[in-house]
């Protein structure tokens, strides 16, 4: 088989196994479905390209490392959600049919940078605070305590929320 | 830490919930087309088929640092006739072929080393290399007449006009022949004369901004003993070397920036990496004529394009040179009888301090940008006070160390906690 096609195939077999999971990164960093899919895009591209240097095995996360370590809020600031129509009257709104999952993902997206990104490695990922420290290029201490601030807002305002 | 509450995260974060599609096809092929240098054919935004087909926007660096422009390349003329280099300038569209946009869109443009970028309201745009050479989305300076190739563009289906809004804003960006920029807006001209587009400047005029500096000529600063800074407040410039404290004035806007330099402290440092940074500290201000600034990072560049100093946002920074003094909001009761909560707050250079109605108080800090972390305070001079102000004065220092955050505008400053915001306003 040509490289080139054995590469593919590989991307292929690759992405097959990994977007669930990059997706769910992506849409943890982002907050917003489209920012999430043109990162989650952008991501498997650049992984595609620096494939021949993708040890084997190393593929899901070498991609999870450039997805967060992009400038995300370059993409958040930027991206807008034009022509979403509006809730018809009489229905339900959105807010009111989110369940725990988005209302989550919402309340998540409202944390500084740093903590999301450290709260989606530690409990999607479950690495290490030492194995999130490398990946993002941080001290043990400073994921420690954006874990601990993170866990901290998001517990606090789910209890508010759930008070309303 | 609560196991219960962690088990509950992961379980809801874990979950099968909403799904991001992946398109395996169109990444290979945009991989393909990067890896082989292959020629791309000009893509304008395709308003019929909602596709996830990103390209690669080399603008997007790793580590939440973007990428720069760093010299006006072979693209820009060295002394345009209108006195202005538009690389490094950022612009709002406000009207499109001599219409407002529609309401609740935008459309940016960003002028980089020879190429553009931005976002059309619906999709982002930008340019693409083939073999470092700069094809779609490549532009032109040469005095006031500026050309722009066609730009290579996301492909997200867009609702309601905002695509055909899109479609002929980049349809307009290869048909400018001229542009003029005037009273912080930009205009682009066809070539009958017609105004194409409108844009006011999106580059902030660092009105009122704090930075701590992290680079000075690529070189990261001595920390003697904290990080150099510089603070844009009002006209006034406010910067700290690492070693002395510098004033002076701040003219024009990011585009065409003039820094004066006035006085400041005259302390002396001792050695040679210091007083390099002194001396690198102090070039950067009085050769700086653009600032870029995207997202919390700030370039000064000087005339030729060299960046001289990098920074972070750091509001920090501006509290303390700001120097207002704060009170805590008591709209709601939660802080006494009376309409002042009677509790003041004053930012300083590494600490905290003012008054709880109960004496004074001090804590020292840290900070990363809005992240912050308060050490327990230091109570001092106390007063006597009745039970339900001592008991405020407690709670209120007793919130101080579980602060998360800080939000601050003009005249508002909130610390927020994970169990209570407190709101300041300026005194």
């Amino acid at each position: 088989m040509a490289w080139g096609s054995r590469r593919d195939a590989e991307f292929t077999a690759f992405v097959a196994d990994a977007s669930t999971t990059l997706g769910r990164t992506a849409w943890l960093l982002t907050g917003n479905p489209d920012a999430a899919a043109e990162l989650l895009q952008a991501t498997l591209v650049k992984t595609y390209v620096a494939w021949p240097r993708v040890r084997p095995g190393e593929a899901p996360a070498y991609a999870r490392r450039i997805m967060v370590n992009a400038n995300i809020d370059g993409w958040r600031r930027r991206r807008e959600t034009p022509g979403l129509p509006e809730a018809e009257p009489g229905l339900p709104s959105a807010e009111a049919a989110f369940d725990e999952r988005e209302r989550l993902g919402r309340l998540l997206a409202d944390l500084p940078m740093q903590q999301r990104r450290v709260i989606a490695l530690r409990f999607l990922h479950d690495l290490s605070e030492k194995a999130v420290a490398e990946e993002l290029g941080l001290p043990v201490g400073t994921v420690k305590s954006s874990t601990a601030r993170g866990l901290a807002a998001l517990r606090s305002a789910l209890v508010e929320k759930g008070n309303q | 830490m609560n196991e219960d509450f962690e088990d509950q995260l992961r379980r809801a974060i874990g979950r099968d919930g909403v799904e991001i599609p992946a398109d395996t096809d169109a990444a290979i092929r945009d991989g393909r087309r990067i890896v082989r240098g292959r020629r791309l054919g000009w893509v304008v935004a395709a308003c019929t088929v909602v596709a996830a087909a990103v390209l690669v926007l080399p603008g997007v660096a790793q580590r939440g640092v973007p990428a720069v422009p760093a010299q006006p390349g072979a693209t820009t003329s060295a002394s345009p006739a209108s006195g202005r280099t538009l690389a490094g300038t950022e612009w709002a569209a406000v009207q499109l072929e001599g219409a407002a946009l529609r309401p609740g869109t935008s459309i940016t443009l960003r002028f980089g080393d020879g190429w553009v970028d931005g976002f059309g309201g619906c999709n982002h745009y930008g340019y693409t290399t083939v073999d470092t050479k700069i094809e779609a989305g490549a532009y032109r300076q040469d005095g006031d007449q500026l050309t722009i190739a066609p730009v290579a563009t996301t492909a997200m289906g867009c609702a309601n006009g905002v695509g055909d809004q899109e479609g002929r804003y980049l349809q307009a960006l290869p048909r400018v022949q001229r542009f003029l920029i005037t009273g912080g807006g930009l205009e682009l001209f066809g070539s009958d004369g017609s105004i194409l587009v409108q844009f006011e400047s999106a580059t902030p005029a660092l009105k009122r901004s704090g930075w701590t500096v992290t680079a000075i000529k690529g070189r990261s600063p001595v920390a003697d003993p904290r990080q150099p800074s510089l603070v844009f407040l009002k006209g006034t410039l406010l910067a700290y070397d690492g070693c002395n404290s510098i004033n002076g004035t701040v003219a024009g806007d990011a585009a065409e920036l003039k820094l004066a330099v006035q006085g400041g402290t005259f302390k002396l440092c001792t050695g040679e990496a210091i007083s390099t940074q002194q001396k690198d500290f102090k070039a950067a201000l009085d050769g700086a004529t653009r600032a870029v600034v995207h997202v919390d990072q700030l370039t000064l560049f000087d005339a030729a394009g060299t960046p001289l100093l990098q920074a972070t946002a750091d509001p920090a920074r501006l509290l303390a040179a700001d120097a207002a003094n704060w009170q805590l909001d008591n709209k709601d009761g939660a802080w006494g009888a009376g309409k002042d909560s009677g509790i003041t707050l004053q930012v300083n250079d590494a600490t905290l301090s003012g008054k709880t109605g109960c004496g004074d108080y001090s804590a020292t800090y840290r900070n990363t940008g809005d992240a912050w972390t308060i050490d327990e305070a230091t109570r001092l001079h106390p007063l006597p006070c009745a039970s339900t102000a001592s008991a405020l004065s407690e709670r209120f220092l007793g919130l101080l160390p579980t602060v998360t955050t800080i939000q601050v505008t003009e005249n508002q400053l909130r610390l927020v906690t994970p169990d209570v915001t407190l709101s300041f306003s300026r005194k």
